[in-house]
């Protein structure tokens, strides 16, 4: 039993560390939607050894039901540990060589060829890791709150050693550490089967094994693959260009960042035309995150006369006031453009604020002398955090927040951070930046443009929404600027002054930019220079503008949903409409283009396989079983029915749960990394002591029925809790030190321990009353949280987490009713 | 009977030499048919593609309407543009694959950028991003002379010996960075930039005539989401009017919402 939890611990680590450095991996190589995509068949690789459960049932007999064959048992059990330790570091290399190229799967049919590829190479790993755990719980059922809790605390452990290792190491590198945990587990699972069984040949046969096994972790550490980027990446372009080379390379559980030369990069995005020949652009060095270009390093001796670029741009509007001596905020602050911008400027102090430390940290070291060191500059001051986090937990005020082209225009261009929550862009977030301004301080945001515009009607509808919050007349405070490629919100909180826009619009006309809106403009004039077949920007202007019925009707008739993001629904770059989606099948290839917004879509394709696959999944053990051994007559025809209820309520509930804290916490531990490393780990820890607590119960008496009922009833009540309530008893702690956050969000987790519970209780009873039912049990726990990951992301973009929240709660009560049902005769 | 024997030898010889060459020429024949069935078949599908792709408004497309460069598609064979595995797809309405991340445009928005220039016989073009050729191969049916410049040298190499193998004589292809353009070829009539940028080249705004047009594709390499059409008047070097063209018409999208 020691052995097995031990074998259990280390695969459940493995298996969670796995997932997390391969989402890793082809946020590098692909898009990281592509990596939920390829993941979320692999883990139905738990779904899959139901089915393999079922088989050995059928053979060997129901495993309840029977007692000394565990000598068999621990055969399959040792034969999976080295299945996944073997194919765990084989299927990352295969991985690597396969050569699938997303954006041509609509006309290549052989893209879809490789993206099976992926499917098969990766699945056989976690198969082998489910088919472990499943052994090892299903074998003993009776067992199952211990061993369980093994598992999750296992789990736990291997989340926060992924983020760990790809804090220190390559993603590359990772696997090696996960593949040396899988090998422990293998070891372990091999001597186990050595002290069952006795006989000299056995010990011999796993000594080859293990000698086999070390010489491939050792082949492997030697050869290791390197993640394979997509020729159709940023980086993989740059790496194309003449004389390119890349100089430098640094790796966190945040991104890959990447800084190339080339005397062919130059990043002015949307230059002004009229740019005069002494603005040229300065030498610059391309900055890449996860091989996607977000930047430049620029050339800087301190004179700020030769940045005269930075003038050309629409990211410099709010250079037309001209405050003396301004406080600058910058938040997003990368490469440094927009630092530069403003000590251009003569800005007194400038508050760089940036998420990844590797960017900070290969600009303040390796690129120093290139980037004239600006980062250390004493009127500068860095400052590594998110940035509403930031503003949030400071009273400071401004006179320039500037939010300037934080994500990258590849990514941008096909909508592919449609299902990425992002707190900078909410309602709430623009009041927070109105709230940190100066009097006479202005709020600029740039976006990329894309046709048909999207990201900056949105940007003016939050604006707008934010300022009527406040009670605030949006029209007299808000002009957007654009040129072909860029557009720049400013928003004041006072309203414009007649001399500002004078002076805004001498600033434009000179650069050939035209401004979209500013308060008192006549019809036309916000389509001169960069002319769009008609002015849907003035159209939109004035619909969200008005309120009330026109309002709704343009936020209902466009072809986008412009509705501004909120922190309950932060998703700022969903814009997909299923009206649109007839269309797009409708017409040409070509047509959709512009419209499609592959994020949504990639996640839709990923709920509609796995749903399929899982249904097939789920039928195929109970077609073994009913083949396989006979029905006993004291079952009734709706038992099968309960199973299935039971076990596909926790299975969503759990991961419906897991995704909504996820994103409630990541905007309170204001980093992504901490939040999915804290949340996670942290829910299986806290649900591994509640399986651990069970079995003390259980020990103490206590009947299953009873523990499973108030177990679920619990996590109901806190789930509608949460729902309601935990943002708003967050939010004032949001100025407390991160390690008193993370404190707080492990003590928001405990209520939750029950979810821990339910599933080995229900192992229990069923491994008394239906033993047979156990492998079907497993594979449908496994199928429903693979699907309920990505409903819960659709169910969150369409209805916000509090809907999640309480989908979850409802699943709960649902298991609650079923458990009610057990038959107490049953019972211990 | 020696001078016979020598005959009926000879004769042999001459039937079996005939043989050996009946063999290769037999099979250059049918190559040569299959070829000229090939090529008849690309033909076809080249009328096909103008006729569908090009001269037909598609549901949300609007036509190319320029005799000239309908012709010009007719003229080209796109097929010999793109790699030999994809020769069967050279005609469909999709992007293709030439590696190095680069593709070669579909048929479509080929033809809208190069009816957006305005191309004419006595004209001078620059291309920034030759690619495999073709869209310099199609300029090249229209205007005096293409100067056409690949910054991905095996890329540039490729398609300067693939116009020149296809007779393209009033093609000079260099690798070298476009950004800077062809100072010694200025002034442009038209200018056709066929890879997204971040910003348009100040050194190619400089190098348009006035009068010129210039295009430029937004998007990445599979999705041209917008075309930008840089026109240069006479009134000194910012008389520039920039127009943002779709591909796609959006307006049946969006005209309910503004009542109209």
């Amino acid at each position: 039993m020691k052995c097995r939890a031990a074998v259990i611990f280390l695969v459940s680590a493995a298996v969670v560390a796995e997932e997390v450095v391969l989402v890793r991996a082809f946020s590098i190589g692909l898009w990281h939607h592509f990596a939920y995509m390829v993941i979320s068949i692999a883990l139905l690789g738990f779904g899959a050894s139901g089915t393999l459960l079922a088989v050995l049932a059928r053979g060997i007999g129901p495993f309840g039901a029977r007692a000394g064959s565990e000598g068999g048992d621990a055969s399959w059990l040792a034969a999976s540990a080295v299945l996944f330790a073997v194919t765990l570091p084989l299927s990352f290399a295969f991985a690597q060589k396969v050569s699938f190229e997303p954006f041509r799967i609509v006309w290549e049919r052989q893209q879809l060829l490789y993206l099976s590829c992926y499917y098969l190479v990766l699945f056989v790993p976690f198969f082998a890791a489910a088919s472990v755990i499943g052994l090892a719980l299903v074998t003993e059922s009776s067992q199952s709150p211990q061993l369980y809790c093994y598992n999750l605390v296992g789990s736990a452990a291997g989340a926060a050693l992924a983020v760990s290792l790809l804090e220190i190491a390559p993603v590359e590198h990772a696997v090696l550490g996960v593949a040396g945990l899988a090998q422990g587990a293998a070891v372990l699972a091999l001597l186990d089967l050595v002290a069952l069984r006795a006989a000299p040949r056995s010990r011999q046969a796993a000594t080859v094994v293990l000698l086999a096994m070390v010489g491939l972790l050792l082949f492997y550490a030697t050869h290791l693959p390197a993640v394979r980027i997509s020729q159709y990446k940023g980086l993989s372009y740059a790496l194309n260009l003449p004389g390119a080379r890349l100089l430098a390379t640094r790796s966190s559980a945040i991104g890959r960042v990447d800084v190339v030369a080339s005397p062919s990069i130059r990043q002015a995005p949307g230059l002004s035309l009229a740019t005069p020949p002494e603005a040229a652009i300065p030498p610059q060095l391309g900055l890449f995150v996860d091989a996607e270009a977000v930047g430049a390093v620029t050339a800087f001796d301190g004179d700020t006369g030769k940045l005269g670029y930075l003038d050309w741009m629409s990211t410099a509007a709010h250079q037309f006031t001209r405050p003396d001596s301004p406080h600058v905020c910058v938040l997003g602050a990368g490469g440094g453009a927009s630092v530069l911008l403003a000590l251009r400027h003569g800005a007194q102090r400038v508050d760089a604020v940036e998420l990844d430390a590797n960017v900070i940290g290969l600009l303040r070291e390796t690129f120093r002398d290139f980037s004239g060191a600006f980062y250390d500059r004493p009127d500068v001051q860095v400052h590594l955090a998110e940035g509403r986090a930031f503003l949030e937990a400071t009273p400071t005020q401004w006179d320039v927040i500037d939010i300037s082209l934080v994500d990258s225009f590849a990514a941008a261009a096909v909508g592919l951070g449609a299902v990425n929550e992002s707190y900078l862009y909410t309602r709430e977030a623009f009041e927070t930046y109105l709230r940190h301004l100066r009097s006479g301080g202005l709020l600029t945001v740039t976006r990329w443009v894309r046709m048909p515009p999207r990201d900056e009607l949105k940007l003016l509808a939050t604006a707008i929404a934010a300022l009527e919050d406040m009670s605030l007349r949006p029209a007299e405070r808000l002009v957007l600027v654009r040129s072909w490629a860029t557009a720049t919100l400013l928003v004041k909180r006072e309203p414009f002054t007649a001399t500002e826009l004078t002076a805004l619009r001498r600033w434009a006309e000179e650069r050939l930019f035209d401004v979209a809106y500013f308060p008192g403009m006549a019809v036309g004039e916000g389509n001169r220079f960069n002319i769009l077949p008609r002015d849907w920007y003035a159209e939109a202007v004035d619909a969200l503008l008005a309120q009330g019925a026109r309002r709704n009707r343009f936020f209902h008739e466009y072809p986008f949903l412009l509705q501004p993001a909120t922190d309950d629904r932060p998703y700022f770059f969903h814009f997909f409409r299923w009206r649109t989606l007839p269309m797009m099948l409708r017409t040409a290839r070509l047509a959709w283009i512009p419209f499609v917004e592959w994020g949504y879509l990639i996640l839709l394709a990923t709920l509609i396989q796995a749903a399929l696959v899982s249904g097939l999944l789920m039928i195929l053990p109970l077609l073994l079983l009913r083949h396989g051994t006979p029905t006993p007559p004291r079952s009734g025809p709706g038992a099968k029915s309960m199973v299935l209820a039971y076990f596909l309520a926790l299975g969503i509930g759990y991961m419906f749960v897991e995704m909504a804290l996820i994103q409630r916490l990541v905007f309170f531990l204001a980093n992504p990394i901490y939040a999915v490393a804290v949340v996670l780990a942290g829910l299986l820890l806290v649900s591994g002591l509640g399986s651990g607590w069970a079995a003390r119960l259980l020990r103490q008496g206590h009947s299953e029925r009873w523990l499973a009922c108030r177990a679920a009833l619990a996590v109901a009540a806190t789930a509608i809790v949460y729902a309601f309530g935990l943002r708003a008893a967050l939010m004032p702690l949001l100025r407390w030190p991160l390690s008193v956050r993370m404190t707080v969000a492990c003590a928001v987790m405990l209520p939750l321990a029950g979810m821990g519970m339910l599933f080995p209780l229900g192992l229990r009873h069923l491994g008394r009353a239906r033993s047979e039912l156990l492998p079907w049990a497993w594979a449908i726990n496994g199928c429903a949280a693979v699907v309920a990951t990505s409903l819960a992301t659709l169910l969150a973009l369409g209805a916000g987490l509090v809907v999640v929240l309480v989908a979850a709660a409802g699943c709960y009560l649902v298991a609650a009713l079923v458990a009610r049902k057990w038959a107490p005769a049953q019972q211990a | 009977m020696h001078s016979l024997a020598q005959s009926r030898s000879t004769t042999q010889q001459r039937r079996h030499q005939i043989g050996i060459c009946a063999v290769p020429l037999l099979v250059l024949v049918v190559v040569l048919a299959l070829a000229q069935s090939d090529e008849e078949s690309f033909l076809k599908q080249r009328e096909e593609m103008v006729r569908t792709q090009l001269a037909g408004q598609g549901w949300a497309t609007e036509a190319v309407h320029d005799a000239r460069v309908l012709d010009a598609f007719r003229e080209v064979p796109r097929h010999r543009f793109v790699p030999v595995v994809l020769v069967r797809q050279a005609y469909e309405d999709h992007p293709l694959p030439i590696g190095y991340g680069q593709t070669i445009s579909q048929p479509y928005i080929v033809a809208k950028m190069t009816e957006l220039v305005a191309p004419s016989k006595d004209q001078r073009a620059l291309e920034v991003g030759t690619g495999s050729g073709y869209q310099a191969a199609v300029l090249s049916r229209l205007v005096a002379e293409v100067y056409t410049i690949e910054i991905i040298e095996p890329l540039g190499v490729a398609a300067r010996d693939r116009l020149a193998a296809l007779g393209y004589r009033n093609v000079s292809v260099r690798v070298g960075d476009g950004y800077f353009g062809w100072k010694e070829k200025a002034p442009f009539d038209c200018i056709v930039v066929t890879a997204a940028a971040n910003h348009i080249p100040p050194p190619l705004i400089e190098q348009l005539k006035p009068g010129g047009r210039m295009v430029i594709p937004v998007g990445n390499p599979f999705q041209t989401q917008q075309l930008v059409l840089v026109t240069k008047g006479n009134k000194g070097p910012h008389d520039l009017r920039v127009q943002e063209i779709m591909p796609v018409m959006f307006v049946p999208l969006v005209g309910r919402s503004s009542g109209q």
